[in-house]
């Protein structure tokens, strides 16, 4: 394991600050009552129990509005290249680090993508069980983190932290901190296996969603369940695009043009595959013209190893925000439990 | 990240603005909010789109040689100045008025009211109230003594039996609409009473698909029924309601077979109904502009309080008479008294006692009689009486009914002056236009349709030069000499809540740390009232007022067979100004359209996406059709957000005696493929 | 995903330039525009028939169209042929635009009809305004082929009037070894041709010309039953090759408009063999359609 342990979390707020001497750092700080990615400049201590915030860090990756290209009056075209910010994310748990390597597979090719990515620096920080409306367990995205961090935090009950690299970066900055470390031993080793088992023993116990996945991924295609299922569930959809915003793994954007006199600027806004214009063609002909259709292409995409990633995941990392931003009642959990009997 | 409310529908949803390089980027809901709770629907999700559109005006314009030419603030001043003043000079302080909004903040439409009355010496003041729901206002106020929705939203969870009367809540107010649904999946009984199949409608227990505008003949046979089954709270009727006798000898021959003759609905279903509403502990009634929209309008109010108040529901958990206001401020735009006839908190201009307190705060003599309403204000404009017309965010060209009349009428002002975020239908009709501030961009509240006052928070500068409507207001009342002494947004709410008993305990601080108020809230200490008539009725007893079933004033004949209905789309607002920039919500309806059933369209060879044209006495428009079950044979319906295919081009001007509100629900056409 | 892509990368985005050189009315409402390029652009030179471009005119966005000719079927290198149905507003403006105008093409991309088999017998069936994306698929066969190799073409449209690349129609008809078949749904007076559906002439046509492997392009409804019919005639499902359309953004796999179950149309189409498609539920979407 490419970790180190450091003795006390009072070393993990001198590798904060040090972050902070050359990026803007950005942790969950609870606003309001809730959760929210706040610039800290790592100040004050990590917020270690503060659960992941409702509206995640997709919108630096791939921002809610991306010019790509602009003209001026001449109509002569140049590539709007992103500057983004240096920041760095500390306290990413393992459902948004598994959202991110999608986003990897997804963007590589991208370079706008490539530019804000490179741009970002991800400290993860392991949950130490189940949070309300997750199921990140079971859908192998969780509660300890796998790549794609620089830097992951697990806590240990005895104060210390074990912090595991994954990248050049990540051990560039632990060295850069000066913080003293030492090696993982056998107990070390143990007692994080035992907090790994015991956080995965703390989910509650959801048999609807084992029996809805294996509904969802049964040969053929989704085959396994009924139209009729999909269009009883379609009218709970209101198209309000609130699960793909909130979704870390959702990618889906448009592009608009937007004139200002002469000139104007091209950009990538997010687009939802729940709205009925998606897919619509300006023929008039509708691959997916009802909403139980729509529906299901979604829950397919999310909930079908046909979309796995080269992590091999499903497309849902388990975060449960579309539980909690869906008005139908119809996110991960929800549509688990119609497919899965439960309701 | 700002935390504020969305501009998008009354039902007043937590949202979180996300700010980049001094432009809005994107939205989030509000976690924690009391009523959203992490929840937005579309047009939430989509309010960054207009708030940095290139189309946003930022300069004032001013008419010059017949085009609209951008000029200096000061020019624009001094010009709308000049036409207000001449035009008093001309005809007195009743040829101007000012048409508020219901979108801006109540500081917005607080120094609207008192810039038409302390400035410019008129009552001529009135909001889209006036087309949505004057006739709760004006009938609840008889009944009840309040004109506001009576519970909250948070009641749907508290009920036992769900009424919706003539409202598409899935997609009006969606978050509201998926909490309606969620009860009904939890096993909460479900009536609706709508001419469409709409989305509840499809999912309810009963839906009971009445003729257009016969809403009250439904409404007293249910009452027939009830008294018949003694289903009446009769409890309830002893203490706390006056009128029971003539209510029930008015009802006598509203027995559900006669009601079943003219709604169209089986008697059967008419009398289940009456059970599932009457037979359940508490049943939550809720109801659109499918009742207010009629000549009828104030009457089916206060047909739908007699049924509330027979039953025992009004000032109940889980009960009420709930009008669910469209716009996201049209609440507080009455509740500051955006009306022709009261002042904020609904004090009457003729209630001489109410008056001398707004004369002593603000140093004037104040005019007594009241003023006329938007829709008189254009009449009065198309006689000459009106000269000059200041319109603030609203594009009655567009939302109001009768054909091309309102144009006419605007065109023959001397000066129209409009404020706006865009150069709508209306602006461009004006011969000043002032660059407004959105949402995103000020500071105030906005009062949801369950009285809740909520923090509207500013995120960004507004583009180029434009301002607030309460500083644009101000500066205009400095060049007319009389300056209103407004100089923060917090201020013009201490001033409104000083002079206005429901909002008196309230002010910027103490909303924004209690996640917002509902009113009445009289003093600084006093929680807010969520629920209203809980031990009485604000008037006293609960005023029974017998009520008979008027027909629409325009029924389908040989030339006109078919009925027109208008209504709203999820993914629009009003006249679209904001959600057509956003360019998600305009892929999904691309075009102003109009419903059909199968077996009218298959009668004129007409299929889905056909081009056709609409026909009434008073205009026409050309459209495309969806032929669908939504409706029943003899019934078109036609969204209201496209300039391009607007039904107002046909809708019946007809107006409710009492409110004063046009019959934009139901008039007389032709279809025809073109 | 550390490394910043560079600044190379952002402009290779960028929709080539190109003008409006000259433009033909194929039918009502279907015009032919051809395109040529400010500056050579060697892969659209290169590009194979049933490949895509995207057309960008600023101001009013992108849309995909399928090459309708190329150098590879007799095209002149440096141009750009597109023939496009007026159905919306991009190309509604497309339609307003007069010879010269600017406009940006990007491209080509996506996996376009195989590229061999020019030898053996095969036949083409296009429905409406499919035909465009197959023209240059013929015309490039048609170059290619051991003479003597049979080929047929199917063409059926919604009405006379309705006919597009008429000229083209009008060559293969004359050619040696081809065998072109047309239908129209509506007949009107002067017609003298066939009336009904492509899909009745399939069984016909592949025995016509022995038919080893078939090409199809048109609209949903008509390439399920034309494939389930070639099939039926006695086809390799992995010998019918499908010209998918779809709604896109970006050409590249990243805006997901076009996904079919777990394959982009834009990268992995937009030419899929029958075999593939069998695995693809969604591929034609649900019978019933609105606007359909």
């Amino acid at each position: 394991m490419d970790a180190c342990v450091l003795a006390s979390r009072a070393a993990v707020d001198r590798i904060r600050r040090a972050l902070a001497l050359d990026r803007r750092v950005i942790e969950p700080r609870t606003v309001e009552g809730a959760p929210v990615w706040t610039a800290t400049n790592g100040e004050g201590a990590l917020a270690w129990s503060t659960a992941a915030p409702l509206a995640g860090v997709k919108g630096w990756l791939v921002p809610p509005r991306e010019p790509v290209l602009a003209w001026d009056d001449t109509g002569a075209m140049r590539p709007v290249v992103p500057c983004p910010e240096r920041v760095a994310f500390v306290g990413l748990r393992a459902c948004d680090l598994a959202a991110i390597a999608h986003l990897d597979a997804h963007f590589g090719s991208d370079p706008w993508y490539r530019a804000r990515r490179a741009a970002a620096f991800l400290v993860g920080l392991d949950c130490s069980g189940a949070c309300a409306g997750g199921f990140c367990l079971e859908v192998d995205a969780g509660p300890f983190a796998r790549a794609p961090f620089d830097l992951n935090l697990t806590a240990l009950p005895d104060g210390r932290v074990v912090v595991a690299w994954g990248s050049a970066a990540g051990v560039a900055a632990l060295h850069g901190a000066g913080v003293a470390s030492t090696p993982v031993d056998d107990g070390t080793a143990l007692l994080l296996a035992e907090l790994a088992a015991g956080a995965a023993a703390s989910f509650p116990v959801r048999p609807y969603v084992a029996r809805g996945l294996a509904r969802m991924n049964a040969a053929p295609a989704g085959g396994a369940i009924a139209d009729e299922e999909w269009q009883a569930v379609g009218p709970r959809c209101l198209a309000c695009t609130g699960c793909t915003s909130l979704c870390p793994t959702c990618t889906c954007f448009t592009v608009v043009d937007e004139p200002v006199g002469a000139g104007g600027t091209r950009a990538r806004i997010w687009d939802s595959c729940l709205l009925e214009g998606f897919q619509r063609q300006a023929s008039g002909h509708h691959p997916a013209p009802r909403p139980g259709d729509r529906v299901r292409r979604f829950w397919y995409h999310k909930l079908s190893r046909d979309f796995a990633g080269p992590t091999g995941r499903l497309g849902c990392v388990g975060c449960g925000r579309c539980d909690v931003a869906c008005p139908g009642t119809i996110g991960a959990l929800g549509v688990l439990a119609a497919l899965g009997g439960e309701r | 990240m700002t935390t504020t409310t969305c501009p998008f529908c009354a039902v007043g949803c937590g949202l979180v603005l996300d700010v980049a390089g001094g432009r809005v980027v994107g939205v989030a809901p509000e976690r924690l909010h009391p009523v959203s709770r992490g929840q937005l629907c579309v047009k939430g999700w989509n309010a960054a789109q207009f708030i940095a559109s290139p189309e946003r005006l930022t300069r004032p314009l001013l008419r010059r040689n017949g085009r609209l030419e951008a000029v200096a603030w000061d020019v624009a001043l001094a010009a709308a100045a000049e036409a207000l003043a001449a035009a008093r000079h001309e005809g007195g302080p009743d040829a101007v008025g000012v048409v508020a909004s219901a979108r801006a903040t109540n500081e917005d439409a607080f120094a609207a009211m008192k810039f038409a009355r302390a400035v410019l010496g008129t009552n001529n003041v009135d909001h889209c109230a006036r087309v949505c729901h004057a006739p709760s206002v004006a009938g609840l106020r008889r009944t009840l003594g309040s004109g506001a929705m009576t519970n909250p939203i948070a009641d749907v969870d508290e009920t036992d039996c769900l009424l919706v009367v003539g409202a598409d809540v899935t997609e009006n107010h969606a978050i509201l609409g998926a909490r309606i649904l969620a009860a009904h999946e939890r096993g909460v009984p479900l009536v609706v009473v709508d001419p469409r199949r709409t989305r509840l409608a499809r999912a309810a227990d009963l839906h009971a698909q009445i003729r257009l505008g016969t809403d009250i003949a439904f409404v007293n046979g249910m009452l027939h029924a009830i008294f018949a089954h003694g289903w009446e709270d009769r409890a309830y009727l002893d203490a706390r309601c006056e009128n029971v006798d003539a209510l029930r000898a008015a009802l006598a021959r509203w027995t559900p077979d006669e009601a079943a003759r003219v709604t169209g609905v089986p008697a059967a279903a008419i009398v289940d109904a009456a059970r599932l509403y009457a037979a359940s502990r508490r049943g939550w009634l809720a109801y659109g502009l499918g009742v207010t929209q009629h000549v009828s309008g104030t009457e089916t109010v206060i047909a739908l309080s007699n049924l509330a108040l027979v039953t025992g529901n009004v000032g109940a958990i889980g009960g009420g008479v709930n009008p669910l206001r469209g716009q996201n401020n049209v609440q507080g735009a009455c509740d500051m008294g955006a009306l022709p006839d009261v002042y904020s908190g609904y004090q009457p201009v003729d209630d001489a006692a109410a008056r001398r307190r707004f004369e002593a705060a603000w140093g004037v003599a104040l005019p007594s009689a009241p003023g006329l309403t938007s829709l008189s204000m254009q009449h009065a404009a198309h006689d000459g009486r009106l000269k000059t017309l200041l319109v603030i965010g609203e594009d009655p060209v567009v939302t109001d009914p009768g054909g091309r009349f309102v144009a006419r009428a605007l065109g023959r002002l001397d000066c129209l002056i409009v404020a706006e975020l865009f150069l709508t239908e209306t602006a461009t009709c004006a011969d000043i236009v002032l660059p407004a501030a959105s949402f995103a961009e000020k500071d105030g509240t906005f009062t949801s349709t369950e009285r809740r006052v909520q923090r509207v928070r500013r995120a960004v500068a507004p583009p180029g030069e434009a301002r607030t409507d309460w500083e644009m207001l101000e500066a205009l009342a400095a060049r007319l000499g009389r300056p209103m002494g407004f100089r923060d947004a917090a201020g013009v709410f201490t001033e409104m809540a000083a002079l206005t008993p429901i909002y008196g305990g309230m002010s910027h601080a103490r909303i924004g740390a209690s996640g917002g108020l509902c009113w009445p809230c009289p003093t600084p200490a006093h929680p807010g009232t969520p629920r209203l008539h809980v031990a009485s009725c604000v008037r006293g007893r609960g005023r029974l007022i017998p009520v008979d079933q008027t027909p629409p004033a325009e029924l389908p004949d040989a030339e006109y067979p078919l009925q027109l209905t208008t209504f709203r789309l999820h993914h629009q607002y009003g006249s679209g100004s904001m959600t057509r920039r956003a360019p998600l919500l305009e892929r999904e309806n691309p075009l102003g359209l109009v419903w059909m059933h199968a077996s009218d369209a298959a009668r004129r060879r007409i299929t889905t996406g056909a081009c056709v044209r609409v026909r009434s006495r008073r205009g026409e428009v050309t459209t495309r059709a969806i032929v669908s079950d939504d409706v029943p044979p003899g019934v078109v319906a036609m969204p209201y957000h496209f300039a391009e295919a607007s039904p107002n081009l046909v809708t019946n001007d007809a107006l409710d005696p009492i409110a004063r509100m046009p019959e934009l629900k139901v008039c007389a056409v032709a279809v025809e493929a073109c | 995903m550390s490394v910043v892509a560079p600044p190379d990368d952002f402009a290779a985005a960028l929709p080539h330039p190109a003008r409006v050189v000259a433009m033909h009315d194929e039918a009502e409402d279907t015009r032919t525009f051809v395109l040529g390029l400010a500056t050579p652009v060697p892969a659209l030179d290169a590009a194979r028939p049933g490949q895509f471009v995207m057309l960008s005119l600023l101001g009013h966005g992108e849309a995909a169209f399928t090459l309708a000719h190329l150098p590879c079927a007799g095209a002149a290198p440096g141009t750009v042929t597109l023939t496009v149905r007026r159905v919306g507003a991009l190309t509604g403006a497309f339609f307003a635009c007069e010879v010269g105008a600017s406009v940006g093409v990007r491209g080509p991309f996506g996996r376009g009809f195989p590229q061999d088999g020019a030898d053996r017998p095969t036949l083409y069936v296009a429905g409406g305004c499919g035909l465009a994306p197959l023209r240059s698929a013929i015309d490039a066969q048609l170059r290619a082929r051991a003479a003597g190799t049979p080929v047929a073409i199917l063409y059926g449209a919604r009405t006379p009037g309705s006919r597009i690349l008429r000229a083209s129609l009008a060559g293969w008809r004359v050619q040696p070894d081809v065998a072109l078949f047309e239908t129209v749904e509506e007949a009107a007076p002067g017609w003298h041709g066939r009336t009904g559906v492509v899909t009745e002439l399939v069984a016909a046509a592949v025995a016509a010309v022995g038919a080893e492997r078939a090409a199809l392009c048109g609209p949903p409804g008509m390439l399920r039953s034309a494939a389930a019919a070639l099939a039926a005639a006695g086809l390799a499902p992995g010998a019918i090759h499908v010209a998918l359309e779809r709604y896109m953004k970006c050409g590249t796999g990243l805006c997901g408009h076009c996904y079919v179950n777990d394959r982009d149309v834009c990268s992995d189409g937009p030419v899929f063999s029958y075999g593939e498609l069998l695995a693809l539920p969604d591929a034609f979407g649900p019978a019933d359609s609105a606007f359909g």
